[in-house]
């Protein structure tokens, strides 16, 4: 298979190879709305390979702007006849017969090429469905810069992709959700589906509709999906966060702010009668989940499905009702949660990972590790929200306590390799004022006992004096009581006499 | 961390509640509330160290103690809840009543009536009477003769302790006991002794001439303050179930610790592990509360 060069192209740009700039967008959750591409296909922008693999096309066109991507793509499909791979400017596009389907996952900030025109958000927006045809489908991606994954970052270094770009600048491009579906509408196009991705646009791991985000029965299972269950690189490794982005999320969801917070959405529209995305069979959600893929379906009698049958529990996780309780000072409410936690199936998944229901039944969402280090990452949890201070105990002997109150036997503290919680420059800041505070009251504490132990001396010295006068044989004990009476009538009378020498 | 914290033999209770040692209790690393109080469930003389914990004994208080700057708190119940909780009531016989008339603490000295306060326990109490005097007043034989002319019997429970020093392990056990003869528990003020008696089955009432400390200043409200807040706690003759919920409430009986738990929160070990932290201290005359063991 040949490139088909639409000019514009640029002949030593990669998109895909990460060198020049952030690389494609991919990821297996992406995978699953991708069944919405039907009929003839155009893929533009860069896209990872695997994604397009995915795609049912028998006729996919597949745009890039960098030679060198065409090429390794035109190899990839070298046996696909129904692939086209096409290099160059997108305006080239408009001359292009319409397609049933226009995916454009990455969004629209890295089709134009430098050798054509500078596109803004809302020019290739037109083009793009310009060649949608009427009833054919548009499946684009939006990156959100109010997003979760920019809240907590420093402003990103340059790459060599940003030669000119505008980003929240752009004044084409609709600020928000509730814009961006506007804008939709607004060029003639039906919205079937939103859906929010986290936590980075171009790598999601979660695609949630915005229909599931909005059900606040559902808020624990949000809480444990949009929470990592495996132990992460700490922030600090990655110089530009400030904070660990979960504890946000968490909060985006508690405050039912998490779709328009979301780092991306991926919109799905149509050009022609109103469909939904339960009626094209796209799932609720997409969730990579300890290496597997897991859909959530709507049920048609109320609530939600994994694809396996399993009801999406409702109710919130074990995690947010301890600290409610803990909030609440309610420790025999805090002591019954977590005995049943660690008494139950779920002793070894994390807290933030199982969903109790309004019936009380316990849903563990992840795979279970050993009951102490579910506590260690509890206690770790408190102490980076700031709640370590509700307990009497050192920080470091919270998770001792945890267990205590769980009925458990206390486990030995975790070495320092095993990370439980990611540490932000917020994190750092709240341990620093932590072991500033902890520090004082150690010295206070030691100033106490050596005022204490002063006061024992001389309590002690005092008892030894009596001891020794009560001691040995009576004429002893008499002569020492004379000798002590007689020592104290004379520091008496040198004590006056002073006295009486210096009247002042 | 604190001497009080072995007053009324608070510590050693804790301890045999946590199965350690009863009449040797070890370092509690905290300062534990030591008496029903309306402030932040320390005395008011009470010296801090920043980062000891305050273990209080209801909710109530603690959200008092937070409110005026302390931090740290932790409710654990009262010492009392503990004993009650270990100590299950028999069939006895209760009659009579159990009156604790004020009582000023070491130093203080209480200026009242108690002529007439005697008058007005004849006139409210139907049964025979025990009257409980604080050990200051017990030893003044005026004071004692006072109310044993009237044809009361005359109790005392103690010495509630010193400076790590003649401490009475059996002072709380020897109050329940008296509590649990009888069928009421009355004082002119409203204070540990009347939820002492309430938690432990006997109907309550506060009524008299609530007498005067000398030189006293109302501290956190004072007098005026409990009579308006625990307004249903005074009086004659009081509902018992609203004085049982209430009394649970201030006592903690519904915030005891596991054993485990409390000795984790006071850094006690397991019971039959080594001992590392244990208070030098002297105890109370087994035989005559009010006498040190050095002069039994």
């Amino acid at each position: 298979m040949s490139v088909h060069l639409v000019g514009g192209e640029m002949l030593g740009w990669s998109d895909l190879d990460r060198a020049q700039g952030p690389g494609p967008v991919g990821g297996p959750a992406l995978t699953g709305l991708l069944s919405a591409g039907s009929g003839r296909t155009l893929v533009v922008g860069p896209h990872h390979p695997d994604l397009i693999d995915t795609l049912p096309a028998t006729e996919l066109t597949v745009l890039v702007r960098g030679l060198p991507d065409a090429e390794t793509l035109a190899a990839r499909y070298a046996d696909r006849p129904g692939v086209q791979v096409c290099c160059g400017s997108p305006e080239k596009l408009a001359a292009m017969r319409p397609y049933d389907t226009l995916i454009a996952l990455d969004g629209l900030a890295r089709l134009s090429s430098v050798e054509g025109l500078e596109l803004t958000w809302g020019e290739a927006f037109d083009l793009l469905v310009s060649v949608v045809r009427p009833g054919g489908r548009l499946l684009l991606g939006v990156e959100n810069f109010l997003g979760l994954h920019r809240l907590l970052a420093l402003p990103p270094d340059s790459t060599d992709s940003d030669w000119a770009t505008l980003g929240e600048y752009d004044d084409t491009r609709p600020a928000g959700l509730t814009r961006t579906r506007g804008r939709l509408a607004a060029a003639g196009l039906r919205l079937a589906g939103t859906w929010a991705a986290f936590p980075e646009p171009l790598a999601p791991t979660a695609l949630l509709s915005t229909d599931l985000l909005a059900d606040g029965e559902v808020t624990g299972f949000l809480q444990a999906t949009l929470s990592p269950t495996a132990p992460e690189s700490p922030v600090l490794a990655d110089p530009a966060r400030l904070a660990d982005p979960v504890r946000l999320t968490g909060a985006a969801i508690r405050n039912g702010a998490v779709a328009e917070l979301a780092p991306g959405w991926v919109l799905l529209a149509e050009r022609g009668p109103t469909t939904d995305a339960s009626a094209v069979g796209l799932p609720a959600a997409v969730l990579v989940r300890d290496g597997r893929l897991r859909q959530v379906h709507r049920d048609p009698a109320g609530g939600w499905r994994f694809a396996d049958g399993g009801v999406v529990p409702p109710g919130r996780t074990v995690e947010e009702l301890v600290v409610a309780a803990t909030l609440r000072r309610d420790l025999p409410a805090v002591r019954t949660l977590l005995t049943a936690w660690q008494a139950g199936a779920d002793a070894g998944v994390p807290a933030d990972q199982v969903v109790v229901t309004p019936a009380g039944t316990w849903h563990g969402l992840a795979d279970p590790a050993e009951p102490a280090a579910a506590l260690r990452r509890l206690a770790s949890r408190l102490a980076d929200a700031g709640l370590a201070h509700l307990w009497p105990a050192p920080t470091d002997e919270l998770a001792a306590t945890l267990a205590t109150m769980a009925g458990r036997e206390p486990a030995p503290p975790a070495g320092d390799a095993e990370v439980t919680g990611r540490q932000g420059w917020r994190e750092l800041l709240l341990d620093r004022d932590r072991l500033t505070r902890e520090l004082a009251e150690a010295h206070a504490l030691h100033q106490w006992y050596d005022q204490t132990l002063t006061d024992r001396d001389h309590e002690l010295k005092r008892l030894r004096r009596i001891v020794s006068l009560l001691s040995g044989t009576p004429t002893a004990r008499a002569g020492r009581l004379l000798l002590a009476t007689a020592r104290r009538s004379a520091r008496t009378a040198r004590s006056a006499l002073g006295h009486f020498r210096s009247p002042d | 961390m604190h001497h009080a914290n072995h007053y009324y033999g608070h510590s050693h209770v804790l301890a045999r509640y946590c199965g350690l040692d009863d009449p040797d209790p070890l370092r509690i690393h905290g300062y534990l509330q030591h008496g029903w109080n309306i402030g932040d469930g320390m005395a008011p003389d009470h010296e801090f160290v920043p980062g000891v914990p305050l273990f209080l004994w209801s909710e109530r208080t603690r959200r008092r103690a937070w409110s005026l700057g302390r931090r740290q708190t932790y409710v654990v119940g009262s010492p009392w809840a503990y004993l009650l909780a270990m100590e299950p009531d028999g069939p006895q016989r209760r009659e009579g009543t159990i009156w604790y008339p004020f009582h000023g603490w070491e130093g203080q000295r209480v200026v009242g009536d108690h002529g007439r306060l005697i008058d007005e326990i004849r006139a409210v109490e139907p049964g025979p009477v025990t009257v409980c005097l604080y050990w200051q007043e017990y030893r003044s034989r005026r004071v004692r003769q006072h109310y044993e002319r009237a044809g009361f019997r005359v109790v005392c429970h103690g010495y509630r302790g010193g400076r790590w020093s003649d401490l009475d392990p059996g002072f709380l056990h020897r109050q329940l006991a008296e509590l649990r003869q009888h069928r009421r528990v009355a004082s002119n003020r409203l204070c540990s002794a009347v939820f002492y008696g309430i938690l432990a089955g006997c109907e309550p009432a506060v009524y008299g001439d609530p007498m005067q400390l000398a030189g006293e200043a109302p501290v956190w409200g004072g007098q005026p303050r409990i009579r308006r807040q625990w307004a249903q706690l005074h009086g004659p003759q009081i509902d018992v179930a609203v004085a049982r919920a209430l009394a649970v409430a201030e006592l903690g009986a519904d915030r005891l610790l596991p054993p485990a738990e409390l000795r984790r929160l006071f850094r006690w070990p397991d019971p039959g592990a080594a001992v590392p932290d244990r208070e030098t201290a002297t105890t109370r005359c087994p035989t005559d509360p009010v006498r040190s063991e050095a002069e039994c």
